[in-house]
């Protein structure tokens, strides 16, 4: 009976106000800490967010040409620099590389057919200045690819090269 | 996910409706909380002056668990984006003589490479996540290359798996093709591309395998198939500028992934019963009710079933996301090339009564106005493609948090969609292996047209670095 009394009287004589209130500022102390963290930990959030559009936008026409010049212009550059590496040999390797480039040209023309002189077909030869040029030019690159043992004088071949960069001046992308 | 959990709600409170003690429970409470606050202003008045006064608490308990979830993907994002990783890429032997078992061993061995956050300063402070690999097979217009995303500070180790199993593979180092995508819808429109893109998702709980290898395995040479030539078939129809990558994410699971689907197996373990009449009545109080409960036997196709379950959970596996995405010019694009032409690849793995692949809808690129939730289809169909195209391109894996969806979420794009599911091993092998010897007509594949063997035995390869003869 005591040892109850005992304990009634420990749980009366507890200072209940000051406990509670205790509790609840410690409560209050940690709903701030947290929203506080929250707030920070929310601007790191948006950082990793992923950034989306609502509506991206969409070109109607393709982008101009120019960027694609641009490239052809940097090919040249590198067509040029490996003629210039090795001559005579890397001269076969420039003659075939630069006109592969006319070609990739012709088609960004927007000329189709199976081979380049396809293409050539559909150009008007009155148009261009070295247009008979450029024919004679892709008839070498044949000739080297095709036939063994074509030979190709240094001179020539820098005629060759000089005939596809003046096609290419003619059209102005050089 | 809203419309799940309304609908569910909708269900349960139907279903309950039904009841008549729910109606007498209603009136009760409806009374009594009447009695409450009709004669008991007092009462109220209390428990008003206790929740005014007890209110940080309550509040507390709310705002700490999302709390913490922001905080763990915080983290989380922070400790993705410092993995370093590097890709690899598998260039195929002209012969590959290995069944798709060898894949079986090397996903085996990857998973033994598993992180896992251990303790608290891993779970909260470094926000660990478990390293993920990517397994991709990437048509660039009709020529296939395979390739791997790794860890870096893992890249020998998954070499090495590959090299005891695939002895004259070749896994490389290699320049990460996302380079070449465009980096967001803006450039892709820039350029007169479009993407299309889904997820692919199991249609049965994971606990299910797929048709796996040995269902395409015989010994006969005419039954032999490879479930990999669909797919090169398939993506080798790419006309030349087009692209399209099918990623694999896995993520090694815990060992204790099959502890989840217990009650799965426990239900088809169950014997089967049928209630037979026994002739006898209520009346004569044999307590039958005039049936009874008999076993019997189970159906072939049941035990089969359970066999495959249980030998499907036998294995490790992988929390695993599979998505594709298809790249071509706005000039002869056409999504029924991926949707029904790669899905259908897919398809091959199915199995009715086990389980199989079906495009995950709320990731997709398609939009209908038919379609919850039915409003802006255009513009849900705008994000949906940036958000697939960058998934795709960071070889991103949903945040695991809760507060980690909700942040990557745009109010017509809710990133809760993406969903991972587990895949053992051998159903991954199925799914991603080289080519076997079977599908060596595929001339679609970059291959190596080499064969390795080892060296000459007797090499100086055990001693001081000066030792060994060098030609220089």
């Amino acid at each position: 009976m005591q040892t109850l009394q005992r304990i009634f009287e420990a749980i009366g004589g507890f200072p209940w106000h000051g406990f509670t209130h205790g509790v609840r500022n410690v409560f209050l102390f940690l709903d701030i800490l947290v929203v506080a963290t929250f707030t920070v930990m929310f601007f790191f959030a948006v950082r990793h967010r992923p950034k989306f559009v609502r509506k991206p936008s969409r070109p109607k026409h393709p982008a101009p040409l120019e960027a694609k010049w641009e490239a052809v212009r940097a090919r040249w550059q590198r067509i040029l620099a490996k003629a210039a590496a090795n001559p005579p040999q890397s001269y076969v390797i420039a003659i075939i590389e630069a006109d592969k480039c006319v070609d990739d040209v012709l088609k960004d023309l927007g000329l189709s057919g199976e081979h380049m002189a396809d293409r050539l077909e559909q150009l008007d030869a009155s148009d261009f200045k070295t247009f008979e040029k450029l024919w004679r030019a892709h008839r070498v690159r044949n000739e080297l690819v095709h036939t063994p043992d074509f030979g190709i004088d240094p001179a020539d071949a820098k005629e060759v090269l000089e005939i596809y960069e003046a096609f290419l001046k003619e059209l102005e992308m050089l | 996910m809203i419309r799940d959990i309304v609908r569910h709600a909708g269900d349960v409170i139907a279903e309950l409706f039904k009841k008549e003690e729910t109606w007498f429970l209603l009136l009760f409470t409806g009374l009594s909380a009447w009695l409450l606050i009709a004669f008991f202003e007092k009462i109220w008045a209390a428990v008003q002056a206790f929740l005014l006064f007890t209110w940080p608490i309550w509040l507390f308990f709310i705002i700490f668990p999302v709390f913490v979830s922001l905080w763990l993907y915080v983290r989380q994002a922070q400790f993705k984006r410092n993995i370093k990783w590097v890709i690899l890429e598998l260039k195929i032997p002209r012969e590959v003589r290995k069944s798709p078992q060898a894949m079986e061993q090397v996903l085996t061995a990857i998973h033994s490479l598993r992180n896992a956050p251990g303790d608290i300063k891993e779970w909260y402070w470094d926000g660990e996540v478990t390293r993920w690999y990517a397994l991709e097979m990437v048509s660039f217009g009709g020529e296939v290359r395979f390739f791997l995303r790794v860890y870096k500070r893992q890249k020998d180790l998954v070499q090495a798996a590959f090299f005891s199993y695939y002895p004259d593979l070749e896994v490389v180092e290699a320049d990460d093709y996302m380079d070449l995508f465009p980096k967001d819808m803006t450039e892709t429109y820039a350029k007169q591309m479009d993407i299309w893109g889904t997820e692919m998702v199991l249609v049965n709980e994971g606990a299910y395998p797929i048709k796996t290898y040995e269902d395409f395995e015989h010994m006969e040479e005419e039954k032999q198939f490879d479930p990999i030539s669909t797919f090169l078939e398939v993506l080798g129809k790419l006309r030349k500028e087009e692209t399209v990558g099918i990623q694999i994410l896995i993520a090694p699971a815990s060992p204790k992934w099959r502890d989840e689907f217990e009650g799965t197996v426990n239900k088809l373990k169950k014997p089967a019963t049928a209630t037979i009449k026994t002739g006898g009545t209520v009346e004569e109080g044999d307590g039958t009710n005039g049936t009874k409960e008999m076993l019997i036997a189970r159906s072939p196709g049941h035990i089969e079933v359970l066999k495959k379950m249980e030998e499907n959970l036998s294995k490790p596996a992988f929390d695993t996301i599979i998505r594709f995405i298809y790249l071509s010019p706005k000039e002869g694009f056409s999504d029924t090339f991926p949707r029904r032409g790669i899905a259908g690849a897919f398809n091959q793995y199915a199995a009715l009564n086990l389980n199989g692949f079906r495009q995950n809808h709320k990731v997709g690129t398609r939009t209908r106005i038919w379609k919850w939730p039915h409003i802006f289809p255009k513009v849900r169909n705008e994000y949906r493609k940036q958000r697939m195209l960058l998934s795709y391109r960071t070889r991103e894996v949903p945040p695991e948090t809760w507060m980690g969806r909700l942040a990557t979420s745009y109010l017509f794009n809710w990133n809760f969609g993406s969903k991972r599911f587990p895949m053992n091993v051998k159903c991954l092998a199925t799914l991603f292996h080289p080519p076997t010897a079977v599908v060596l007509t595929a001339p679609h594949i970059r291959r190596v047209e080499s064969r390795r063997t080892g060296p000459p035995a007797g090499l100086p390869i055990y001693g001081e670095e000066g030792e060994i003869e060098r030609f220089t």
